[in-house]
């Protein structure tokens, strides 16, 4: 450490007793030397211990505080109809969050003062912003998904803890359009309900996890930028959905549902050589980009909802009989006249309606001889067709929440039972089950799953997964041909819909009006109706399957001229639309050119309901028969008024009989369930049994 | 002898020390591109700032070294003395800054006593132990003793800012000072044993409350690790992470994503070791270790005692000052706020270090005079 020099010694040694002095300083310089550099050496030491021996440690624990798994949500993929539509996409949107612990740092009157600019440009009440910013929080959401002028009032703001980040937004660019089958995702990109939560998988895709760093205030830092994450888009979904139809079939229903200030409608179209899903309506609808505000009730009905199909029944209990060769369609049947007493229960037809053949039951649409048909058929060979055509259980489409109706086992069939279910009573079906059936007969006797999405794609539009159609033969050639044309007779002359046909378009189809099971009394209610028509067209090759249901009408409620009209309508426009040719003596005949008409939607549907009404009370009267079957034979003379007791408790069921100067008798207890005979007028003298059950 | 204007100028640069003032460039370098990167995020007005005081702090090292150091030795009192009225001056009117008065200050500009009173407290030491040996050990313990007492006055005063930290260097610099003096040993250690019982007194007297939770972090940085412990802990994370290379310049996580505290200021070690690793880490400490021994190398060879015992108090100063910052930042020692010599940002700190080295470049300069 010494500084050789040659010029150092002779002064020095000149200097006398500081020279010799300077030898034992200079041991104590040397001294001071190692000590210091032992003190170094010590912490040099350390450093070796921290930077190498304890380094992983450290590091970890370092690491720990500020890296941080930040979730970047992936683009949400679109939902798309099947010409590439979009039904559903997604869009980068701001939202705003603070860091509160930053903002509380800078004292109380800052929190103030943020909150209130914040109120001002996000149009938010100032008592919403005070939970995120008195959160204490490193991070909380203030407000999501901004509107555009929203996030630059805020940037412009430069508020210190007040920031802004991108989030992908779903939107539906057709509003309300197919909104309860669509359904909807959350503001994490979650599918919730509908197509978006069945294909919520597929749809989301990777969630792209990145690491990210999180400085001393909580803050996100990201030291490569977001570019660096791998884009995990979701797949896009091409549904087999049509767009134009689903508007049409939307649009008919919810009209049709207001016109007959009706509680609810469905309505689905099915392409019937695919089971693919074309058009799904619910009334009331719900507009996914605001699904907070969807009207109660709004949900995708076709596949949630099983109701009483009613006469639409029919159809497959007359096949059963056709398909096990035990009834020709042209056998002769005798309906009755109206009335007709199956044990203790009696069925009615509304017409009275004597000598039919079998395609005349259908058409007329007799639950006297329907009854009769499935007795000669058997109730397991009745039952066996209908599971085979899929009642009692879900067909599987890949929608979520799809239920399978209620079919009991044959074996627990009565004989009145079976009577009833052979009508369409006593027995549930989802309006995707009825119009699945339908379409077996129509495209020759195969069952398809019926499915709402053709082909996943990926981001490069790339085909990743593609619907197979998977089908079961139900029926015979011969006898969905037989069934086509038994059909064709319900809407041809003398059928319950003849005023539905289509001039150019040979269809086929059936109606059904159903009474409603009242869910308090569990007992069929004379008010509450579901009127319903089903059928395809064109005749000999079908292109499309459409079902209405009316749920609840007011007024008229025959499903002839209350569905009756709306499936005519859709049926028409979207064959029109689908480019099907009409048969030439349709055209010559009706004197329209059918395709090139302007489509006036509601101009065909009106003159068509007067008529329609004045066929239609076989049907009601017929489904009304199924309170017959709860009634037993017990006929007399007409002069007495029989007042409906149906859902009094006990003490109100005597009341109302003591006013109505009428013997009652009185089985169970509960409320009413039954009356013998049902309202109407009676033979004076008359007694009535009621039968009471308890609710639920 | 004494130099003065032109030939002072012309001594300087002809016994220019060269190795000296290359190693004070480099370290001068480091705390530059180490400052450069701790404050990047969070006060980029620093480092522009710590520029102007280094050109006040080479303006400050060339004035000192061009005057004769035995000028110095003659004003010793009144340096000293200055430097007492400013510590006196500062608990009068200083500004008060997160409860302690350590600034005194013209508008923006401020200054810490503090700071300057290690240089006072150097030259007043060396003036008291430079004169001759038999005389020095004729005057014995009472001469001791009132080094010892010259050492404690300005202590004091700096404890009651209070300002434990740099109380507690002070008295480390000044009593290695006059340990390493050529006075009885016997006499040292009767010092020894009152300055401690000084020291205890003091304890007893009772630390503030913030200086007892230091004291308690450092003996269990994890009571509270979002408090006192949370610098200690942070710090150890930030050298630790740097392991044998670094993370590389201006990427040192801890540092830039502020969760070193003060990190321009007690903590620029832990951004360096963050940043260069273990490799940087020993560069910068082998660097600072070859300057305090070419600081005792200069002292081993002065022209006079005067000259001997200043450039030994630099390379006390220097030797304290890194062994405690390094020690509190690796939590070898608690913490206390002392700044790395010309890598810490801090104008007082700078102008005294550079005052310093002024000092020693006085003494290495004249060591060969006659």
């Amino acid at each position: 450490m010494n500084a050789a020099s040659p010029r150092r010694a002779a002064p020095l040694e000149s200097a006398g007793a500081w020279g010799a002095q300077r030898r034992w300083v200079r041991v104590r310089l040397i001294v001071a030397a190692v000590a210091f550099a032992g003190m170094f050496g010590v912490l040099g030491q350390k450093a070796y211990v921290l930077q190498v021996q304890e380094a992983k440690k450290l590091k970890d624990l370092a690491e720990d505080q500020y890296l941080k798994e930040i979730e970047l949500p992936s683009r949400r993929g679109r939902i798309l109809d099947r010409n590439g539509a979009e039904l559903a996409a997604s869009a980068e949107v701001d939202s705003v969050y603070v860091n509160a612990r930053q903002i509380a740092a800078l004292g109380p009157a800052a929190l103030d003062e943020t909150a209130r600019a914040l109120a001002a440009a996000l149009h938010e009440d100032r008592r919403e912003l005070d939970k995120p910013l008195a959160s204490k929080r490193y991070f909380a959401w203030v407000k999501r998904h901004v509107q555009p002028e929203e996030a630059k009032a805020v940037r412009a703001l430069n508020l210190t803890g007040v920031y802004l980040t991108r989030e992908p937004r779903r939107y539906y660019p057709n509003r309300s359009l197919g909104g309860p089958l669509l359904g909807w995702a959350g503001l994490d990109g979650r599918g919730l309900e509908g197509i978006e939560l069945g294909w919520d998988k597929e749809l989301r895709g990777a969630p792209a996890e990145i690491a990210g760093l999180r400085d001393a205030f909580g803050r996100e830092v990201l030291p490569g930028g977001i570019a660096e994450a791998p884009s995990q888009a979701g797949h896009d979904l091409v549904t087999t959905v049509d767009k134009f139809i689903q508007y049409r079939l939307e649009k008919a229903l919810s009209d049709g549902v207001e016109k007959n200030h009706a509680k609810a409608g469905v309505a689905v179209a099915l392409d019937p050589k695919s089971g693919e899903v074309l058009a799904m309506a619910s009334v009331p609808t719900l507009n996914p980009n605001d699904p907070n505000s969807a009207p109660k009730g709004s949900r995708n009905r076709v596949v949630t909802d099983p109701y009483e199909p009613g006469s639409t029944m029919k159809t497959f209990s007359i096949s059963a009989a056709i398909e096990a060769g035990v009834v020709k369609p042209e056998d002769k049947w005798f309906c009755e006249n109206g009335r007709y007493a199956i044990g203790p229960a009696v069925i009615h037809d509304a017409e009275h309606i004597g000598n039919a053949t079998t395609i005349e039951v259908l058409a007329q649409s007799s639950n006297i001889c329907a009854a009769k048909i499935a007795r000669r058929t058997g109730k397991e060979r009745v039952e066996g067709m209908l599971r085979r055509l899929g009642f009692g259980a879900p067909l599987g489409i890949d929608l979520p929440g799809e239920r399978g109706g209620v079919l009991r086992p044959a074996k627990k069939w009565g004989e009145v039972e079976l009577a009833t279910i052979s009508f369409g009573q006593g027995v549930t079906a989802t309006p995707l089950q009825v119009a699945s059936g339908y379409a077996a007969i129509a495209n020759g006797g195969t069952l398809w799953k019926p499915h709402v999405v053709r082909r996943v794609l990926d981001e490069a539009g790339r085909t990743v997964a593609e619907a197979k159609p998977e089908g079961r033969r139900v029926y015979d050639d011969k006898t969905a041909a037989t069934m086509r044309m038994m059909l064709h007779a319900v809407v041809d002359k003398g059928g319950t819909g003849e005023k539905l046909a289509i001039a150019g378009y040979p269809a086929a189809g059936k109606t059904g009006t159903a009474q409603k099971v009242d869910p308090l009394t569990r007992h069929y209610s004379t008010d509450k109706w579901a009127s319903s028509f089903v059928g395809f067209a064109p005749l000999d090759d079908p292109r499309l399957v459409i079902l209405v249901m009316v749920d609840e009408p007011s007024g008229t409620h025959y499903g002839g001229a209350v569905a009756g009209p709306i499936w005519q309508e859709v049926m028409r426009d979207a064959l029109r639309y689908l480019g099907v040719p009409p048969t030439a003596d349709a055209v010559a005949e009706g004197g329209k050119p059918a395709p090139a008409a302007t489509q006036q939607a509601a101009k065909p549907a009106a003159p068509a309901a007067p008529a329609v009404e004045a066929e239609a009370p076989a049907d009601d009267e017929g489904d009304a028969a199924a309170d017959g079957y709860l009634a037993a034979s017990d006929e007399e003379g007409d002069a007495l008024e029989i007042p409906d007791f149906t859902g009094l408790s006990m003490g109100e069921l005597l009341e109302a009989a003591r006013r109505a100067h009428l013997p009652v008798e009185v089985s169970g207890s509960g409320r009413v369930v039954g009356q013998v005979p049902p309202p109407g007028r009676a033979r004076e003298g008359a007694r009535c049994h009621v039968s009471l059950a308890p609710p639920g | 002898m004494i130099g003065s204007g032109p030939k002072a100028l012309q001594r300087l640069r002809e016994q220019f020390d060269w190795p000296l003032v290359v190693g004070c460039l480099f370290i001068l370098a480091i705390g530059l591109v180490n400052l450069y990167s701790a404050t990047r995020v969070a006060k980029g007005n620093l480092f522009s700032q710590q520029l102007a005081f280094l050109g006040l702090g080479v303006i400050a090292f060339i004035v000192v070294a061009a005057v004769d150091y035995r000028v110095y030795e003659r004003l010793a009192p009144v340096i000293f003395g200055a430097c007492l009225l400013q510590l006196l001056a500062v608990l009068a009117f200083g500004k008060n800054v997160n409860g302690s008065k350590r600034w005194l200050g013209v508008a923006s500009l401020g200054i810490q006593p503090s700071e300057l009173m290690k240089v006072g407290v150097i030259i007043i030491l060396a003036k008291l132990g430079s004169d001759e040996p038999t005389e020095l050990r004729r005057r014995g313990l009472p001469l001791v003793l009132s080094m010892v007492g010259l050492l404690i006055v300005p202590v004091g005063l700096i404890y009651l800012q209070p300002d434990l930290g740099t109380a507690l260097l002070l008295y480390v610099i000044g009593f290695s000072m006059i340990l390493l003096m050529p006075l009885w040993w016997l006499h040292k250690v009767e010092a020894f044993f009152i300055a401690p019982l000084l020291a205890l007194l003091r304890l007893s007297f009772g630390l503030k409350a913030y200086q007892k939770k230091r004291l308690m972090t450092f003996i269990d940085p994890s009571s509270d690790p979002l408090g006192a412990g949370f610098h200690a802990r942070q710090s150890v994370y930030a050298i630790g992470s740097g392991r044998w290379t670094g993370k590389g310049w201006l990427h040192g996580t801890q540092n830039q994503l502020q969760f070193l505290p003060e990190h321009w200021t007690d903590f620029p070690f832990a951004v360096w070791a963050e940043e260069w690793g273990l490799v940087g880490s020993l560069v910068l400490i082998g660097a600072y270790l070859f300057v305090i021994l070419w600081a005792l190398g200069v002292s081993a060879t002065a022209r006079d005692r005067f000259g001997q015992l200043l450039a030994l108090g630099v390379a006390c100063l220097l030797f304290w000052h890194v062994v405690v910052n390094i020690g509190m930042v690796t939590s070898v020692l608690p913490v206390v706020g002392v700044t790395l010599p010309l890598v810490s940002y801090g104008g007082s700190s700078l102008l005294t270090v550079m005052i310093a080295l002024g000092l020693l470049m006085n003494v290495s300069i004249r060591r060969y005079a006659y």
